[in-house]
């Protein structure tokens, strides 16, 4: 069965959440989208259901034509891991997550500097982290001008996936100065969470 | 404390107080020598506690700006 879902014009994560219920009934769908961080988010999902993904660009859109079983399913939608990182960890990924600038409770100007100092430190100690994911306040610290940059640019070419909540982003203003890692929705931040064996908060 | 020898290119100033570590951040940030707020070293302290890491080639520089006495300055250790 076929099923066609048109997104153009919604937001983040309108297009992966009805892409998603659409392949609840159908073996392919078809997303129509306008925009590429759509196009990306969708791909992501049709990586982690182990469906294949066929993008095709048109004068009315961008067409991702989703078929079940076209690909292995990947354990979680958040890209690739670290090696030999994750052998101690219970079952599935460990992930950061980091929802403030400030490291614990407390005076902020101490807790910066905690935060900068963990990072810092992440570099050097096992196990790493699969992922590590930047929540409200947290995005800053993956914005230019962040005390944690070079550290985190280190960590993310380490393989470590770095996900900056995109809503967040949005709402401090720093879309435009995000400096590492990628931007991502809460269901792709819903999902490691959920299919993490062990999360860290800081 | 002390060391003359840097195999990393990096030094950094160790203090008595968190506050002392502050200080010197601000002392360096207002004369715009590059540092970094680290984590003291495990091999070179066993507790919690900051330290300031520079280029090893700014020791001079550090050592002129870091009123010692003031920031409780314990020392400076190539890395």
């Amino acid at each position: 069965m076929k099923k066609t879902v048109d997104a153009r014009g919604l937001s983040c994560p309108q297009p992966v959440v009805l892409t998603l219920k659409a392949l609840d009934l159908a073996d392919e769908v078809t997303t129509l989208v306008d925009n590429q961080a759509a196009v990306e988010n969708v791909t992501r999902l049709a990586h982690s259901k182990g469906c294949s993904v066929e993008v095709s660009e048109k004068e009315d859109g961008i067409y991702l034509t989703l078929k079940r079983g076209g690909a292995p399913a990947e354990p979680a939608a958040i890209g690739h891991g670290v090696a030999g990182s994750t052998a101690e960890a219970p079952a599935g990924p460990l992930v950061v997550f980091v929802p403030s600038d400030c490291f614990g409770r407390g005076p902020s100007e101490l807790g910066e500097r905690l935060m900068g100092a963990f990072f810092h430190s992440l570099l050097e100690v096992r196990p790493k982290p699969q992922t590590i994911i930047f929540m409200n306040s947290g995005v800053k610290l993956v914005a230019q001008g962040s005390r944690a940059l070079d550290d985190l640019e280190a960590l993310a070419a380490q393989g470590i996936d770095v996900l900056a909540c995109g809503t967040c982003l949005g709402y401090f203003e720093l879309t435009e100065k995000l400096a590492v890692g990628r931007v991502s929705n809460m269901y792709d931040i819903a999902t490691a969470l959920l299919e993490a064996g062990k999360v860290v908060e800081l | 404390m002390s060391s003359s020898e840097s195999p990393s290119g990096f030094g950094v100033v160790l203090f008595r107080s968190v506050q002392g570590a502050l200080g010197a951040e601000r002392l360096l940030v207002a004369a715009g020598v590059a540092h970094k707020l680290i984590a003291v070293p495990r091999h070179l302290s066993s507790s919690c506690g900051f330290c300031v890491r520079f280029a090893w080639g700014d020791r001079e520089r550090i050592e002129r700006l870091l009123p010692g006495d003031r920031l409780g300055v314990e020392g400076i250790v190539g890395l």
